[in-house]
């Protein structure tokens, strides 16, 4: 102990190179904890984020070409002028199934089901549902329904709202010579609440008129998506006769009444299947996040357990709760829009038929989710209130006779996930461009991950060569200081080692000098790189702004420090979790780095200074000391 | 007689990785206490590593060295260094971080000796190199080279051996501080009983001595006995 006393004291004789030594080393294993910690730190976000963000793709078919469609406006008496997308071929999904794709979900083209509501309430009342029905009526003379003329209804065969008027007004509005209809004659026909010739003047003062609406019609395809043939036309009119409910365009207008009663009054609910469903846009956007319950798991997706999510408005209506059982019913698929747009599709199949159950089964309640106010709702990515999600592969049975719609790929109904990153990106535009399909546009969505994984990888590099230069500079120091207390100081252990001092004694003597200048650097660096580097890693996360309102890691990381899993709602329509963000970088650096890279210094430095101690004591003493 | 060391036909090779050299080619010879040797010779003759040999620093390669009867090669030559044998020099050498007074304490820490214990003596020491109290505290550096080397002897003797070995302990002096060293080095022998061996080329301190051995080649001999 005298002995370590001593060399101690000794250090204290020369401050100025104790100091020094102490002054660099504390600097350069600042510059390592610093380096390690913020290295460290970025590798974790870069995994944080990993984990956080979703890459994916939408598919859109873009249009062979643009068609210009003239549509007759009664009112205006002239043509209004529409641009038509034509599509010819329908592209199919499998397009995108190509080698290297390396897709983590998708490609899918996502069908919405129309389910049975059987139990359940879908909808307070009628107020302000789209007013259509069925009708038998004859005019009150004869007339051209060029305009309002006047009709008398005799019969109601289906119909949103009673009717409680009649006669009432009639117009072929986008007809420009419309057939003559007689006052003799009792006609059954489609219509829907329409155009008042005189809105712009008079206002809801206006004469309340009907217009024609598509009679039964057909839009079956098979699973490929060719549209089938059909007998059924879509008249919207069509003269009544004697035993006239007896054939089978009859019976296709009953058939048709009927469907509308079970799809529009019964309110059937749209159920879409997914592998994924980060694929659908109000997911992956936030815009609809869970309230209650779980998300699918990927046991879920791959099993296909009979699981759904619904809407919190479809379970507070029904007193539906997570856990509970919910049978669906699923009749006929939709592949061309999404529930949220509105499908186009026929009611009956091309036989004239009502579509068949073909899937029917009780799912548990998972998951209850609430939709945010909306974004990008023009586009089709909107939800439809009451829209149940299921997991893709939970419908056992095939569609493929119950395809009421089919059409070409659109953002809304196709994506695929890819691992993030840019790379991932670049190296799938590679590959897809390679395949040479040129009507089909691929736009990529990774929640702003390219920028911050770029950042991140910067600021990785930088740390990086933060801690190379810090580790080099300290070895240099290392190197150096060790032969300044230790190697000129070779003279100094042969007098020790003449006046009797063990060699074990000898360095002792000298290593402790040397172990209480590194520890005391190593601790006081270790601690100055620690607090640098939380400063930096504050700054960085400060420093990095980017629109959450498509990034997934907002609402994890909001959810996360709040201890919740999801923010209950009034009514379901609020929570606006899109805009400013809330940051989601980890700052917190790890002290444990700093003290491995505090500690590896010091132990560098006892190892050199070790070998130096050997080598002194290798030395002859009195080769060293004597004069001969 | 009271002989204290002994060396009967010590051999020394120095072998590196590529030659054998002969430094000394069958030494004998005998020191007592109370006398002061000289041994002389030119540079490379072998006379440091006799002394090397007789501080126990190392072995010899042939032959025995007794200390007191007792093999060196079987001691705790730490030990012996520590308690029985200390060697001055040319150079001085002394801690140039550790004041005089420090310096001369040195060796009675590694005793364990008491610290104050072994400032009295130090100072008891140091008074009887005639060491002036002002320059206690003092750090080597800033003392005179005859100063420093009767530190050196100073520390010698605060180790408590019985031998003094001595590399050109007046190489660096002038012939007044040379005249200073010469004297101490024969107070110790005669009046304090030591065994002094010097080494060396000076003829005024091998006129001083009561043995004269001369080295050449390796080999020992007698020149006034």
């Amino acid at each position: 102990m005298r002995i370590i006393r001593s060399s101690l004291s000794r250090l204290w004789r020369t401050p100025v190179k104790t100091a020094f030594f102490f002054l660099l080393l504390a600097f350069t294993v600042a510059l390592v904890c610093a380096g390690g910690s913020l290295w460290k730190l970025c590798g974790d976000n870069l995994e944080r984020f990993e984990t956080i963000f979703t890459t994916i793709g939408t598919v859109e078919q873009t249009p062979e070409r643009m068609e210009q469609e003239s549509v007759w406006y009664a009112d205006e008496e002239n043509y209004r002028y529409f641009n038509r997308s034509v599509y010819g071929e329908t592209v199919s999904v499998d397009v995108l199934d190509f080698e290297g794709a390396g897709y983590l979900s998708g490609p899918e083209q996502r069908a919405c089901y129309e389910a049975l509501p059987l139990e359940y309430k879908l909808k307070e009342d009628r107020e302000g549902y789209w007013q259509h029905m069925v009708i038998e009526a004859s005019p009150l003379e004869d007339c051209v329904p060029a305009g309002p003329v006047k009709i008398e209804v005799k019969r109601v065969l289906f119909s949103v709202y009673p009717v409680n008027t009649s006669p009432i007004y009639l117009c072929d509005h986008n007809t420009e010579h419309p057939q003559k209809l007689y006052a003799d004659k009792t006609y059954l026909m489609a219509l829907g609440s329409g155009w008042a010739h005189e809105w712009k003047e008079k206002g809801s003062a206006a004469i309340f008129e009907y217009v024609p609406i598509q009679g039964p019609y057909s839009t079956q395809a098979d699973g490929n998506g060719n549209r089938l043939p059909t007998d059924l036309a879509g008249d919207w009119i069509v003269e009544l006769t004697p035993g006239f409910y007896e054939t089978k365009e009859g019976q296709s207008w009953l058939k048709l009444c009927e469907e509308y009663e079970r799809h529009d009054l019964s309110n059937s609910f749209p159920v879409t299947a997914t592998e994924d469903l980060n694929l659908i846009m109000a997911f992956y956007t936030k815009q609809a996040y869970l309230a209650e319950g779980a998300l699918f798991s990927e046991e879920d997706y791959r099993q296909g357990n009979r699981v759904c999510l619904v809407s919190g408005r479809f379970a507070r209506r029904n007193k539906l709760k997570v856990g509970d059982s919910l049978h669906l019913a699923l009749r006929y698929a939709n592949y061309a829009a999404s529930p949220g747009r509105g499908g186009a599709e026929g009611y009956l199949n091309a036989a004239g038929e009502i579509y068949q159950i073909f899937e029917e089964g009780d799912y548990t309640i998972k998951g209850i989710y609430d939709v945010g106010v909306g974004t990008d709702g023009d586009l089709g990515y909107t939800l439809e209130r009451n829209e149940v999600f299921i997991p893709k592969a939970s419908i056992k049975n095939s569609d493929e006779n119950n395809i009421a719609l089919h059409g070409p790929m659109k953002g809304y109904t196709t994506a695929f996930r890819i691992p993030n990153g840019s790379e991932s990106i670049e190296n799938y535009k590679k590959l897809w461009e390679a395949q040479g399909v040129d009507n089909v546009e691929i736009t990529f969505y990774d929640g702003g991950y390219t920028k911050l994984e770029g950042g991140l990888q910067n600021m990785k590099e930088m740390s990086l060569i933060l801690l190379m230069t810090g580790a080099i500079s300290a070895g240099c120091i290392v190197i150096f200081f060790c032969y300044l207390f230790i190697g000129k100081e070779k003279r100094r252990t042969a007098i020790e080692r003449s006046l009797g001092m063990t060699k074990g004694a000898c360095a002792r003597s000298l290593l402790a000098g040397i172990v209480a200048i590194a520890l005391s650097g190593c601790i006081a660096g270790a601690f100055t790189g620690q607090y640098f580097a939380g400063t930096a890693a504050a700054r960085m996360a400060f420093a990095e702004t980017f629109d959450t309102r498509f990034s997934n890691g907002e609402i994890q990381f909001s959810r996360e420090h709040s201890g919740e899993e999801g923010a209950e709602t009034g009514d379901g329509e609020s929570t606006e979790t899109g805009g400013a963000a809330a940051n989601p970088y980890l700052t917190e650096t790890d002290w444990r780095m700093s003290a491995a890279c505090g500690g590896l210094v010091f132990l560098l430095t006892v190892g050199t200074a070790l070998l130096g101690i050997y080598r002194n004591l290798q030395e002859e003493p009195l080769s060293l000391l004597s004069s001969d | 007689m009271d002989k204290i060391i002994e060396a009967a036909n010590v051999s020394y090779i120095y072998q590196t990785k590529y030659q054998k050299t002969k430094a000394l080619s069958e030494v004998s010879c005998s020191f007592e206490r109370g006398k002061v040797y000289a041994i002389t010779g030119k540079s490379g003759s072998g006379k440091s590593t006799f002394l090397s040999l007789l501080a126990g620093l190392d072995v010899p390669t042939e032959g025995t060295l007794l200390v007191e009867g007792e093999d060196i090669r079987k001691m705790n030559r730490d030990a012996y260094r520590l308690n029985r044998a200390s060697v001055i020099y040319q150079a001085f050498h002394l801690f140039p971080l550790l004041t005089v007074m420090e310096n001369v304490m040195f060796p009675m820490e590694l005793q364990h000796v008491a610290k104050k214990e072994a400032k009295a003596r130090a100072q008891e020491y140091l008074a009887q190199v005639d060491l002036p109290e002002t320059l206690y505290r003092k750090m080597p550096g800033m003392i005179s080279g005859g100063e420093q080397q009767r530190v050196a002897i100073a520390r010698a003797m605060a180790a408590g051996g019985e031998i003094l070995l001595a590399d050109e302990p007046t190489g660096n002096l002038d012939s007044q501080n040379e005249q200073v060293i010469v004297n101490l080095l024969c107070k110790l022998a005669h009046d304090k009983n030591y065994a002094v061996i010097v080494v060396t080329h000076n003829e005024a301190v091998a006129a001083a001595a009561d043995v004269v051995y001369g080295m050449k080649d390796g080999e020992l001999s007698v020149v006034r006995g």
